[in-house]
């Protein structure tokens, strides 16, 4: 059938995020009539950049930030809405090799703070050689966690230190939940940021859509063709479709109708949570922090990495992130632990004391619309996990940055999961009635 | 040697007993200065002697082996209690809890008015009937209960087990299997680990870090020593399982399934209060809340009319658990309202599951053994077995699966040498 016959296609995009924009925003383009239901009071789910407080309209990002040569779905909508992406900064050393892993690529000295200190001299060159030769001699199994490894490889408890913020990094898990395939292939090479915070990518697409903030979605029901969808308010509104761009914990937090199968419901309580968040302050001391935090520095306490959050502001103060995950995330729980613990990282790695300016702090796993900071699902578990949180259920269908095998629990694979919702809503034939059949179908 | 044991909680504990009695020469190495694991009892931060269960408290009808146990090593029990109270039939469902002494907010609901929400939750179960495996927050929603109902029935997983109602199945409440008929350990939980314990060879402070195949057999390093043995049983819960290296690495079907299991994350905020007959008339079987306190109950009343109030909270990462003070002017705030009573505190603690390295949780989350993970969990790599409430193949996540999960590994290991003692068949 022609679409261009029928009313528009009516959608329900539950979820405000990356994913969920994306979807919309595609679904109106082809001409559908989308509703988007955002919970929070702003769009951008985990993508959040904040300016409060800070001097000269600079930002600082308390989710999503980096962008690499491989988020090119991302990299063309960003192209497509008018948001510009900042210059490339390299964040593993830039002589790094080609035949080095992304452990040795991080590993580089006056940027490994272990035990309060920063790894220089003789030290760093001592953890650098060890920790080379067990990659060498002791590699890891492809489905060995991280700490399983530095157990088994012999690793002193300096090199342990040294490269659990490098472990920490890429998807906020703690030692003993990393896959080890970050350390040894998952090269990350020259990061690009969005110019003006992450959010501005979620503003851009939500610009022209019918987005409904504050509208916490309760009950997804399907019911004669269609699909109803209850608010916590008590208002129903009613589609023929919906998109689910929620995160992977959030979404057993609603009623659907019929329940979610129980294999799917299987896998999503037997995800490994990144728990945690991120503390974000402003620094007088603009060039020496980013002369010394342009490019990250790893540490071994609390905050297992900071770095400029603008890279691409040149003058001013400067404004670090920092993450915080895991067993130590109760340091994000309050202003004071939090803002002291990156205050520290910036001090070691300016090399004196800093002037903080001002600050946030943001624990995902503390707001009911993330319950963490996300999920990335190991390499070996991966696929079977995925196909249950990309399958759709008949007029429902699932987005988010854990519905793609490829580059899971990024803002890439959270606009490819968007891009592909939105085909899957579009390819759904119209229902025939029997009149239509006898009318338009040729008989033998 | 000939078996290793990693971990003196009731699991490993039972382990090293049944090949100790079996004529094996175990060695139990334990990580903490103290036995017990996730059942610990601090017997010195309350007055009177009073004892103070940090972990498990609970034993249920039904753990025949716990009860058992309990019979086998002389353990005092204290008197049968109800959690919660029955329908009004005499049967129990997963409303009946909320017919306990309910508050919300820092009010407690007067019993009509809770028991209409409790109806409200018992007419939901019969006209929208639960799938075992929906989320407990997901069928509230479509069954539709109103704000209240909704609120109060799905802070029941702040305490069973310690977690979020998104993640908790509906066979977790419906039908119950707790709060029946239960009891608690007159002398403190950890009394049965130290019980059985008794006159084995526990080393105390020893983490093990590696486990590897040597010469000769396996060897199990700890930060200071070094041991060999024939067999390595480890019984330590999932995260630190995770925290132990093997050599060689652990098949990938283990790796997954114990990152399969993550643990559920809370603690356990402990007061002790004067006006313990008044306080612990009011509460009744137990009292809970939509509060960071999400159920809590009174140990038999003490000297000098005292009472040990015990109180669960989930880990919701806002901070309140780290916060001693927060905590038990929560469990203050919480005993005035289900009281009216302002009692004095006489001595308090708080225990943070999340924050203890060698256990990193409360419990696994095979919640209802879903989703079928711990047979998986329990399987041997060769002379490396496994056992820990998370491999039990009944009463996962609790004490009673942890005696059972003991007893199988030392069985595991038994059977292994029967096995191998048989040598190459003879020749013809």
């Amino acid at each position: 059938m022609d679409r261009k016959h029928r009313d528009p296609e009516t959608v329900i995009v539950v979820g405000a995020g990356l994913a969920g924009l994306t979807a919309a925003c595609a679904l109106a383009a082809a001409g559908a009539d989308v509703t988007v239901l955002e919970a929070r009071d702003r769009v951008g789910g985990r993508t959040f950049s904040v300016r409060d407080g800070f001097a000269d309209g600079q930002h600082g990002e308390l989710g999503a930030e980096l962008v690499t040569v491989d988020y090119t779905a991302l990299t063309t909508l960003c192209a497509d809405v008018g948001v510009a992406l900042t210059e490339p900064v390299w964040i593993e050393r830039p002589d790094t090799h080609d035949d080095e892993t992304p452990l040795e690529g991080y590993l580089a000295e006056g940027r490994i703070v272990v035990g309060g200190e920063l790894l220089t001299d003789s030290r760093f060159a001592a953890v650098d050689d060890e920790v080379r030769v067990a990659l060498r001699d002791t590699p890891p199994a492809a489905h060995e966690v991280m700490e399983q490894w530095t157990r088994r490889a012999g690793l002193s408890a300096l090199a342990r230190g040294a490269i659990a913020g490098i472990g920490r990094m890429p998807v906020q898990y703690d030692p003993f939940q990393i896959d080890t395939h970050y350390l040894t292939t998952a090269h990350t090479g020259a990061v690009r940021r969005i110019a003006g915070g992450a959010q501005r990518l979620a503003e851009a697409l939500a610009r022209g859509l019918d987005v409904r903030l504050e509208s916490p979605v309760h009950t997804v029901r399907q019911a004669g063709g269609g699909v109803l969808v209850g608010l916590e308010d008590g208002s129903r509104l009613h589609a023929r479709q919906v998109v689910v761009a929620v995160p992977a914990f959030v979404l057993p937090t609603i009623g659907f109708d019929p329940p979610l199968p129980a294999t799917l419901v299987g896998a999503l309580t037997s995800l490994q949570r990144a728990s945690g968040g991120k503390v974000v302050a402003q620094y007088a001391e603009g060039d020496l922090v980013r002369a010394a935090l342009s490019q990250p520095v790893f540490a071994d306490g609390p905050v297992n990495t900071a770095w400029v959050s603008n890279h691409d502001v040149t003058g001013g103060p400067a404004v670090v992130s920092g993450f915080v995950c895991g067993t130590q995330r109760h340091v994000i729980e309050s202003d004071e632990t939090a803002f002291a613990a990156l205050d520290e990282v910036v001090r070691l790695a300016v090399g004196h004391d800093v002037t903080r300016l001002a600050g946030h702090r943001k624990s995902w796993t503390a707001d009911p619309w993330a319950l963490g900071m996300g999920v990335t699902a190991h390499q070996s578990a991966r696929s079977s996990l995925v196909a249950q949180f990309a399958t759709p259920e008949r007029r429902v269908h699932f987005a988010g940055d854990h519905t793609e095998v490829e580059l899971a629990g990024t803002m890439e694979s959270a606009v490819r999961s968007g891009l592909r919702a939105a085909d899957e809503v579009c390819r759904l034939p119209g229902r025939l009635s029997l009149d239509e059949i006898n009318t338009k179908l040729v008989r033998a | 040697m000939s078996t290793i044991v990693v971990g003196a909680g009731l699991a490993g504990l039972t382990a090293a007993r049944r090949l100790h009695d079996g004529g094996d020469d175990v060695v139990v190495l334990e990580a903490q200065p103290h036995v017990g694991g996730r059942t610990r009892t601090l017997r010195e931060r309350l007055q009177y002697g009073q004892v103070a269960d940090l972990g498990a408290s609970w034993i249920d009808i039904g753990q025949d082996k716990l009860l058992e146990y309990c019979a086998q090593f002389g353990i005092a029990i204290t008197p049968q209690v109800a959690l919660f109270p029955t329908e009004p039939d005499g049967r129990l469902c997963a409303a009946s809890p909320l017919r306990a002494t309910l508050m919300v907010g820092d009010r407690r609901l007067p019993d009509e008015e809770r028991d209409t929400v409790a109806d409200e939750v018992r007419a939901a179960l019969a006209t929208v009937p639960p799938l075992p495996t929906e989320p407990v927050q997901a069928w509230a929603s479509r069954a539709g209960l109103s704000p209240l109902a909704h609120r109060v029935f799905c802070s029941q997983s702040g305490y069973n087990p310690v977690h979020e109602p998104s993640q908790i199945p509906m066979s977790m409440f419906e039908p119950p299997h707790v709060g029946r008929a239960c009891w608690m350990m007159a002398d403190g939980t950890d009394s049965l680990a130290q019980a059985i314990g008794t006159g084995l060879d526990v080393r105390l402070e020893q983490p093990v870090r590696l486990v590897r195949r040597g010469r000769g057999g396996l060897v199990v390093e700890t930060d200071t020593d070094r041991f060999t043995a024939r067999d390595v049983v480890v019984a330590t819960p999932v995260t630190p399982t995770l925290r132990i290296g093997f050599d060689p690495v652990l098949p990938p079907w283990k790796i997954d399934a114990l990152l399969a299991t993550p643990m559920t994350q809370g603690g356990k905020v402990i007061g002790q209060y004067d006006h313990g007959a008044e306080i612990t008339r009011a509460f009744g079987l137990s009292a809970m809340s939509d509060g960071p306190i999400s159920l809590a109950w009174t140990r038999p009343v003490g000297p000098d009319d005292s009472v040990v109030v015990l109180g669960l909270l989930a880990d919701r990462g806002d901070g309140v658990l780290r916060d001693e003070e927060r905590c038990l002017d929560a469990l203050d705030r919480f005993v005035a309202a289900a009281t009216g009573l302002r009692p004095a505190r006489l001595a308090g603690l708080v225990q943070d599951w999340t924050q203890e390295q060698y256990a990193g949780g409360v419990v696994s989350v095979l919640l209802g053994d879903f989703p079928r993970l711990p047979s998986l969990l329990a399987q041997s790599v060769g002379p490396v077995h496994f056992a820990g409430e998370h491999t039990a193949e009944m009463w996962a996540t609790g004490m009673d699966g942890a005696l059972r999960s003991g007893e199988r590994a030392a069985d595991d290991v038994l059977r292994r040498r029967r096995v191998r003692s048989r040598g190459p068949a003879p020749r013809p």
